[in-house]
């Protein structure tokens, strides 16, 4: 309902006049953008709250002078579009192709890409970014000024973030990668060439999970000797916690319940972990980590799970009611385990307001609370490519199936469920190459 | 509020008091708490401002304190001040205040007497203190930072409510460590040496006593926040605080600063602040929000923004009805606005007092857009001593622009109203007792209320 009212909302208003690349195009033939040739192809399509589902659409075109066509070789699901799945990111509309993790071949070029070739090995980075604008020069591609004009966002938060593939109309309205060809505005910019060494199944996480996590141990600033805590072990949570480690962290503790924390002890020996399920009478996440780090809480925190996980039944009813959109229960458990002039970091996606936020605990204490904000792709892409060639990073830990594109609309289920151990996947297309060594083999729903 | 304070009395009664291992006695508010423990044994009387109830302070005649521990040091007040914060105090925001608990963390004096370990002080020393009481050897006071002191401080009910418990404060109730503070003839410094500064005879009362409090918290709202050369800088609240942190802003490199407030205080700002801008926004049109009006001024927003303002001050009615009803103990307002007013991947930095829960929090934009929210913590007044001293004392700094009048100890109830009421162009007083010196010369004159 809200996300509806946003988006008649933002048509009434009206975007802001500050793109430069063309808004909305969510789906070739919603918005006259189909491949003349009238080629088709499947897409993962939102069609409504709590619904996704393989399409037949046309394949897009080049629209813009710096656009390139790639045609699809691997995707994958992310938390965050669980959130899209959910309803909770304002103004989706039926059809809006979905997917903002994506690796290819370039297909076609526009005139002006002259950085790039067809048949060259690409991963898409999941921001859209000009390259030129001020944020851009400085590689804060997230934070790009010229490729998202919405409105709403705008109104909501003081500004926008850079325009982002298959992720609402919120963030400019881009279609997605979880289909067989996509248009990638901006290609000489938004592509990172993939070097033969690097195969799809590794290459293809660099687009977001590598970065994102990467980034929020960096921004949130992890130095020699700190103690980490980390909420949430999907697989932003896994490799932060490897990265912590990288950056000279002295012990790093997960929090989250259930199989996901077995995954985790058995791929991440050195990682130890906190069943927040499993506490005892009077215990709290904070009296236990207090316990587990000489009385004081660690030096660092970081928060890998998401506002829309309400764990206790009254945020849960907040949220229902509309009265909040995030819980604040878990920056409330970091704030509290934090020691004194400590810092927490907030990776996990929050979209708006939220209530009985421990601001007293924040400021009394000296808690630095860092919003790490969508990770600048850019800024560290490079660094991290060259990680993966030297065996420095292996992304593969946190691969647990390998699927069919076909069969997406229900791995987003499986995956939402938590169903068959599913951590990340990864979604081959018919144009995929055949399973790099390492690879989970293929399930088919 | 009033009922908060009983339920975290309470909460502690369950908790129990965590007094073990302190460095320092916590918890003697008043001597005559036990008179025959915590009084001067000549059975002096002294005049001290003390909290009776909400909105209700007092000068009353209580004993002079004792030298309880071989670290304390007794002092002759010459000069103390009224706070912000003590004005959240006699509003009942703060919980775990008591009847009888004797207020003021900012005051200088006179060495009267010393403990037997105490070495480089000697009675005739002229000598402010810092607001904290530190112990100057557990984990953080080592690095400096002491206001999050592990052994000052015995209220469990702080530990419940944040996580971790911060140090003790003079004169600030039981939450942090229950200390008689400085509002009053006499006072009694615990762990002194760590806790009291020197002040040569060539620094006057009326200058140096901002070292207590105002410059280093202003200063480390500032360089904790992250001001660097070339910045935009927005500041909510002109208030003692507010007024300095814009100029610690431009010390540090700021090319725009903008003040923020709601009346005189912002002229006054400007006519102390060469090159200060202001928002006054009960000027601003009824369409225009500050962020808005902000972004008007600086497009993309600041680079810095630094709430110095407190938690207590709704704005609007819904958030003044939720604090009403304690569903919320801080308004979101302001922090709110300087979120949305800062551009992406910018600071924000939260100096003014906020001591609980809020609602409606802009936490989409704070994670989102990468905004850094630096909660300042109490300032760790240490850290900064030495380099504010230096600045004071070559004259870089004079403190006494924020100083717009000076009272007697006699009157310091009817200041704390004064003060309530950002009445009769009060910013910061200087509060003159007996044992005063001779006014300084270019200080403002005594006003009797």
């Amino acid at each position: 309902m809200m996300s509806q009212g946003a988006y008649k909302a933002e048509q009434a208003i009206g975007h802001g006049d500050n793109a430069t690349t063309a808004q909305d195009i969510t789906n070739p033939d919603n918005y006259n953008a189909a491949d003349p040739s009238g080629e088709k192809m499947k897409a993962l399509a939102w069609m409504g709250k709590n619904k996704v589902e393989m399409i037949e659409c046309s394949k897009p075109k080049i629209m813009e002078p710096r656009d390139v066509i790639l045609k699809i070789t691997g995707s994958t699901v992310c938390g965050s579009d669980l959130h899209l799945l959910h309803g909770t990111v304002v103004e989706m509309q039926k059809g809006d192709i979905l997917g903002h993790e994506f690796c290819g071949v370039v297909d076609e070029v526009g005139p002006e890409v002259k950085n790039l070739r067809k048949g060259q090995r690409v991963v898409a980075s999941f921001q859209i970014a000009c390259g030129d604008c001020y944020y851009c020069k400085q590689k804060l591609s997230s934070q790009c000024e010229k490729t998202n004009a919405n409105t709403i966002e705008n109104a909501m938060y003081g500004g926008r973030t850079a325009g982002m593939f298959g992720y609402s109309h919120f963030t400019g309205g881009f279609a997605g990668g979880q289909a067989e060809y996509t248009r990638v505005p901006y290609g000489d910019v938004n592509l990172l060439p993939l070097p033969d060494d690097v195969p799809d199944e590794k290459g293809l996480y660099l687009s977001d999970v590598l970065a994102t996590s990467w980034h929020a141990v960096v921004d949130t600033g992890v130095k020699k000797g700190d103690v980490v805590a980390i909420w949430g072990a999907g697989p932003i949570g896994q490799m932060a916690a490897d990265f912590s480690l990288m950056n000279g962290a002295s012990r790093v503790i997960m929090i989250d319940q259930n199989w996901r924390l077995e995954y985790v002890q058995k791929k991440y020996p050195n990682i130890e972990t906190l069943d927040f399920s499993k506490l005892g009478k009077g215990e709290s996440v904070t009296s236990k980590l207090k316990e587990m780090c000489n009385n004081r809480g660690p030096d660092v925190s970081i928060e890998c799970a998401a506002g829309e996980y309400a764990k206790g039944w009254a945020h849960y009813f907040e949220m229902m009611l509309g009265l909040e959109t995030d819980t604040s229960e878990l920056v409330n458990e970091m704030i509290t385990s934090t020691r004194n002039f400590g810092r927490c970091g907030i990776t996990g996606v929050y979209v708006g307001f939220t209530n009985h936020f421990n601001i007293g605990s924040l400021m009394e204490r000296g808690i630095r609370l860092i919003g790490n904000g969508q990770a600048p792709v850019h800024l560290y892409w490079e660094s991290l490519l060259k990680m993966v060639q030297e065996g420095k990073i292996d992304p593969l830990k946190m691969v647990s199936h390998r699927v069919r594109l076909e069969d997406l609309d229900k791995v987003y289920y499986k995956f939402e469920n938590k169903e068959d151990g599913m951590q990340k996947v990864f979604v081959e297309t018919k144009f995929s190459q055949p399973a790099a060594q390492g690879s989970p083999s293929l399930t088919r729903y | 509020m009033v009922a908060e304070n009983e339920s975290a009395k309470l909460a502690e009664a369950v908790l129990g008091h965590d007094d073990k291992d302190r460095a320092t006695k916590t918890d003697v508010s008043n001597p005559d708490r036990d008179g025959s423990k915590y009084a001067d044994p000549s059975g002096e009387k002294m005049k001290a401002l003390v909290w009776m109830g909400k909105g209700d302070v007092r000068v009353e005649e209580v004993s002079k304190p004792a030298l309880l521990e071989d670290k304390d040091v007794i002092i002759k007040v010459t000069g103390s001040t009224v706070c912000g914060s003590d004005v959240h105090l006699m509003r009942g925001v703060v919980v775990q205040v008591e009847k009888g608990d004797i207020l003021g963390h900012e005051f200088c004096g006179v060495v009267e007497s010393v403990g037997s370990a105490v070495t480089h002080l000697k009675p005739g020393d002229r000598v402010v203190n810092s607001f904290v009481v530190s112990c100057g050897e557990c984990r953080f006071c080592k690095q400096k930072l002491t206001t999050a002191c592990e052994k000052t401080n015995s209220s469990k009910f702080h530990e419940m409510l944040y996580g971790s418990r911060m140090g003790g404060i003079f004169g600030y109730s039981h939450f942090t460590g229950g200390f008689a503070g400085g509002q009053a003839e006499y006072v009694r410094v615990p762990l002194a040496e760590q806790n009291l500064k020197v002040l040569p005879k060539h620094i006057p009362f009326e200058k140096g006593i901002y070292l207590s409090d105002v410059l280093p918290t202003s200063y480390h709202a500032v360089c904790d926040t992250g001001v660097f050369e070339g910045d935009s800088v927005a500041v909510w609240g002109l208030g003692p605080i507010g007024l300095m942190a814009c100029m610690w802003a431009f010390k540090r490199g700021a090319k725009r600063v903008i003040g923020i407030d709601n009346n005189w205080r912002t002229e006054f700002a400007k006519s102390r602040i060469p090159g200060l801008e202001t928002i006054n926004y009960t000027e601003l049109p009824k369409t225009q929000s500050i962020p808005a009006k902000i972004h008007e001024m600086v497009p993309g927003g600041v680079d810095a923004a630094i709430e110095a303002s407190g938690g207590e001050y709704a704005k609007g009615w819904s958030h003044k009805v939720e604090m009403a009803l304690s569903l919320e103990q801080d308004t979101a307002e302001m922090v709110n606005e300087a979120i949305m007013s800062t551009r992406k991947f910018g600071r924000v930095g939260i100096i003014g007092d906020y001591t609980g829960y809020t609602n409606h929090f802009n936490i989409g934009s704070l994670m989102e857009r990468g905004v850094r929210l630096v909660g300042c913590g109490q300032c760790p007044v240490q850290k900064y001593w030495d380099e504010i001293y230096q600045m004071v004392e070559s004259g870089e700094v004079d403190p006494t622009m924020m100083v717009t009048h000076r009272f007697k100890l006699e009157d310091i109830d009817k200041a704390y109203k004064l003060q309530e009421k950002r009445g009769e162009g009060l910013v910061k007083c200087f509060v003159e007792t007996r044992f005063s010196e001779p006014r300084a010369e270019g200080t403002p004159e005594l006003t009797n209320l």
